[in-house]
């Protein structure tokens, strides 16, 4: 990434958790199962920035994410047939994102690229403690590649994108209390990667 | 950091902010109208299909047309032609040839309908 380059804006901020399932999704759904292109287009709609913000996080390049994202909702609605109505849409939908995600990234060999995010620029920190900040991202990123990727996946849906313990485990298809175990253990990790730092602010 | 199996952890805002290389700027509009210029066609086939019937009904099909299968091998059997029969005058001429040609123990085995055919044939050739 360039230093021109602009994130795009996620609909919520990292870290927070994302809205409520809408009211109008299970009729939105009986209608895509019927064909109606306006309904398929609300939910690509509703889902699209988040959809790809996860796949760029899975395979770390924007035509890859873009590719994956096309990808997974062309799946959606061929299996739209097999949802389960009264169901909230997401956590399906980012199940098979995630699959497939996965899938391609084993499949071109790839770990994920955690694009480390430029300082910002600042009067406040000197130059000293932006290159100590720097050096603390990369070391963060490199740990991240560290954890087995099912951890991996949880902490990034987790911290970074904002899904609940409860909506990861249905992502995975795992329980609550393994989604919540391997976020103890990644945490650990992480931290263990901070520690030389916090020991010097210490 | 207590570990609680019971209830999701507080969110570490630190580790956010550090992990977060948010994802680069792309065209949302085209990627939209890619993805829904794909799905056009599958939208179409679903419009013109018949409507979806309940599981239920759907796991008769295979059923429906196993008995359809049986029932159409039974029909066929039960209508199967009888074996062409020889008229009283055609019979007799059968039973004068085996009698006269065969020895008396040969001649029963030939009487049967295979054999009335073959001698028919023979001596319709001669």
């Amino acid at each position: 990434m360039n230093a021109a380059s602009t994130a795009v804006p996620l609909p919520f901020a990292a870290g927070q958790a994302p809205a409520a399932a809408p009211d109008d999704e299970p009729a939105l759904v009986e209608r895509v199962r019927r064909g109606d292109p306006a309904a398929f287009d609300t939910l690509v709609n509703r889902y699209l920035r988040r959809a790809f913000a996860v796949a760029y996080r899975l395979l770390g390049q924007r035509e890859d994410a873009e590719d994956l994202v096309q990808d997974a909702f062309m799946a959606a609605l061929q299996r739209i047939d097999t949802f389960e109505a009264g169901r909230p849409f997401a956590p399906w939908f980012f199940r098979i994102l995630v699959n497939r995600g996965l899938n391609a990234r084993k499949a071109r060999s790839l770990r994920a690229v955690h694009a480390i995010p430029e300082t910002a620029a600042s009067s406040g920190p000197s130059p000293e403690r932006e290159a100590e900040r720097t050096e603390l991202r990369e070391r963060l990123t490199v740990a991240m590649e560290t954890l087995p990727e099912r951890q991996r996946v949880i902490v990034e849906l987790f911290e970074l994108e904002g899904f609940g313990g409860p909506e990861i485990a249905q992502i995975l298809e795992i329980s609550d209390g393994t989604v919540r175990w391997h976020l103890h253990e990644a945490r650990k990790t992480l931290r263990r990667a901070l520690s030389p730092y916090e020991r010097r602010e210490g | 950091m207590t570990y609680d199996p019971s209830r999701d952890p507080e969110r570490d805002p630190r580790l956010a902010a550090l992990l977060d290389g948010s994802a680069p700027e792309t065209e949302w509009e085209a990627l939209r109208g890619r993805i829904t210029s794909a799905a056009e066609l599958p939208l179409a086939r679903r419009r013109h299909a018949r409507p979806a019937r309940p599981a239920w009904v759907r796991s008769l099909v295979p059923l429906a047309a196993a008995a359809g299968v049986a029932g159409a091998a039974f029909g066929l059997g039960l209508n199967r032609a009888p074996a062409p029969t020889l008229s009283a005058e055609e019979q007799a001429m059968v039973n004068e040839i085996a009698e006269s040609a065969l020895p008396g123990e040969v001649a029963p085995l030939l009487t049967g309908e295979a054999a009335q055919d073959a001698l028919l044939e023979a001596v319709a050739g001669s």
